[in-house]
């Protein structure tokens, strides 16, 4: 096999870059709305790592599960969610052309009615009506207009998605027996995933919370709220990891001069993520009554195909790297890899990212296994897993995005020094996290729980040793927390100067060329009746038994507790 | 003489090797595989030896 996957020894057919300015503006208000809540959350974040370490104490008007309510819906579901819109509406434009007017129309009102529903929610939690965290767990309960906003996000990105998803039928149509440009098949496969996900989230809400917080019902299911909250809260991440896993298969390859490694295996990877991320949940449910052995079984057995496609990526793209490295004549087993652009901040934070994801990923499976997840279940290395996976790999993979995605859309340049500025950025982010989260895993391990503020358990020696270990310490978490905080700020500062002060200019939205293998694309893997209807039946299999269960033999319904963490 | 045939020799070789090998692919994907194994077994270490 000689054939060479670069893009300097084939002819530079190129159409050059562009993202039609109507879509740019589009592109950019979900940008905005993203760094914005982004700020916010991150300080909560920072006030959070001090309080529960004992060095600060929260006024009395401000209290610590009304700011991780925040912390959590702010940076997991609003930043994440407006950044992965906005790199959509751009990148569509890019690789299928211009929206349509009809079809811009459609993703502005989506945009629109997600920041109704974001501000409602946000009103709720700021005025203490709504401190129930972000998995808004029953029996928790919060005021209706929060659970009316979450609804309206959620409705909000469908219609979003549907435009997006529109514009790519239309391409597909228009090109009939054309393998379709992988930038739309991979935002496709994402957005069918979260339209999928979002039925559970939307049944949980408008049939039992809404209904409950309104005083139509007194008593809800808890059971069955939690397990249509994982029905989506599963493909949630996948909702977060895919378009970063994009931003890898798609830009970087670019970036560092190359070409992607294989098409074919890009689309089946995203094809496994949309049929194997949704009938999964109960890997959250593990430590739950009233889900019997055998279901849990049979969701940890599917958790684990979805590993494949994960694995599938990682082989993907270090090949890339390496195939690249060597034709820049690189040599030997691995010092090709000094070819690779370190300088270059849009290589370098998703580079970081990857990196992360190994202790990340192996994070993730111990938590899937049933014996592991009895040992971490509810302590904090729950959250510093989650702080690497989604806070971390997917972060600074968005970061990276953010130095060519904002001059793109705004038409300015990336400096010279905004490049130092974010290189930076991304050392003090992964110092860090390291910090912070590795902190976490080992307090977790010795049995320090997640969601507590500060306390010291009436001074019993296992939790005071939580606070006296060097790197096992709650002041560890705390410092890590300070460096976090000064790398969001300063990203926040960078994106400011890249959104508005940057100099004006052409910037080049990196997309790799064509993998070779793009003719001999399957035609299979683009029938997406067939792949829609596979993940169907499998989440039938895997949820109907179940969830039918938990409505005949209902546990004793739950009043509402909505004093607990005020 | 020869001292110039070894090295276009070796260069060959080199060249040989280069265009398509993903021998530091191999190596990678192993290294993730034992990290994940290796931090698997010392959590269910830790299950063990609490129950
Ligand atoms: C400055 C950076 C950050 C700091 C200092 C920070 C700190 C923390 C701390 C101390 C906790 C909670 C501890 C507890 O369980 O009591 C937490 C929870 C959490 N963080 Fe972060 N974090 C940061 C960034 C992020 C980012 C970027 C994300 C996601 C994109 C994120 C997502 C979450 C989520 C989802 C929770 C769980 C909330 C819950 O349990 O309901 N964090 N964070
Ligand atoms: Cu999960």
């Amino acid at each position: 096999m000689l054939q060479s996957n670069l893009a300097y020894k084939l002819p530079l057919t190129e159409e050059p870059a562009h993202v039609a300015s109507k879509d740019a503006k589009l592109s950019f208000v979900h940008v905005v709305v993203a760094f914005f809540a982004f700020l916010i959350g991150i300080l909560g974040g920072l006030l959070q790592g001090l309080a529960r370490g004992g060095i600060i104490e929260l006024p009395a008007w401000l209290g610590y599960y009304q700011i991780l309510t925040a912390h959590g819906v702010l940076l997991a579901l609003v930043f994440t969610t407006y950044l992965i819109f906005g790199f959509f509406f751009a990148g569509m434009s890019r690789t299928h052309g211009a929206f349509s007017d009809r079809l811009r129309k459609m993703g502005w009102a989506g945009f629109i009615i997600t920041t109704i529903g974001t501000l409602m929610a946000a009103s709720m939690i700021i005025a203490n009506e709504a401190s129930v965290l972000y998995t808004f767990y029953a029996p928790l309960q919060a005021h209706y207009i929060f659970y009316s906003g979450l609804a309206l996000f959620v409705v909000g990105t469908w219609v979003a998605g549907a435009a997006i998803m529109a514009h790519y039928f239309q391409w597909k149509k228009e090109h009939p027996g054309e393998p379709t440009p992988l930038f739309g098949f991979m935002a496709t496969a994402t957005l069918i995933l979260w339209v999928v996900a979002g039925l559970g989230v939307a049944a949980t809400v408008l049939g039992q919370m809404l209904p409950w917080a309104l005083g139509m019902t007194d008593e809800i299911n808890v059971l069955l709220s939690r397990t249509l909250f994982w029905y989506f809260g599963h493909p949630l991440v996948y909702f977060w990891i895919m378009p970063a896993y994009m931003v890898w298969y798609l830009v970087i390859p670019k970036v560092i001069g190359g070409r992607l490694f294989s098409g074919s295996l890009a689309r089946l990877a995203f094809i496994l993520f949309l049929l194997f991320s949704i009938p999964v949940g109960f890997h959250h449910q593990l430590m739950e009554a009233g889900i019997t052995e055998f279901w849990k079984y049979i969701q940890t057995v599917l958790t684990f195909v979805v590993v494949v496609p994960s694995l599938l990526t990682a082989f993907s793209i270090f090949a890339t790297f390496e195939q690249t490295g060597r034709e820049q004549g690189g040599k030997g087993l691995f010092s090709w890899i000094k070819k690779l652009p370190w300088g270059d901040v849009r290589f370098f934070a998703p580079f970081m990212g990857m990196l992360v994801f190994i202790p990340a990923g192996a994070g993730g499976l111990i938590n899937a296994s049933f014996q592991l997840n009895a040992v971490v279940h509810n302590t904090l290395w729950v959250v510093g897993h989650f702080h690497l996976t989604v806070g971390t790999t997917v972060i600074l993979t968005f970061f990276g995005m953010a130095f060519w995605l904002i001059p793109v859309i705004t038409g300015r340049r990336l400096t010279k020094s905004m490049n130092r500025s974010g290189m930076v950025t991304t050392w003090l982010w992964t110092i860090g996290m390291f910090l912070m989260s590795g902190a976490m895993h080992i307090l977790g391990l010795f049995g320090a729980p997640r969601r507590t503020a500060y306390t010291t358990y009436q001074d019993h020696p296992q939790a005071m040793s939580w606070f006296e270990g060097i790197f096992a310490s709650h002041i560890t978490v705390a410092i890590g927390g300070v460096i976090l905080t000064a790398a969001g700020i300063l990203m926040f500062y960078n994106f400011i100067y890249l959104a508005w002060f940057a100099p004006k200019g052409e910037t080049e939205f990196p997309m790799t060329p064509d993998p070779d293998d793009t003719p001999h694309t399957p035609a299979l893997l683009e029938n997406w009746k067939l792949w829609i209807g596979i993940a169907v039946v499998l989440i039938l299999f895997a949820y109907t038994i179940p969830i039918y269960d938990m409505i005949v033999n209902a546990p004793p319904g739950s009043p509402a507790f909505n004093n607990l963490i005020r | 003489m020869s001292r110039t045939v070894l090295k276009t020799q070796q260069h060959q070789q080199l060249k040989q090797e280069d265009h398509s090998s993903l021998k530091g692919t191999l190596v990678f994907v192993m290294f993730v595989g034992a990290f994940i194994f290796v931090s698997w077994f010392a959590v269910f270490y830790l299950f063990l030896i609490r129950t």
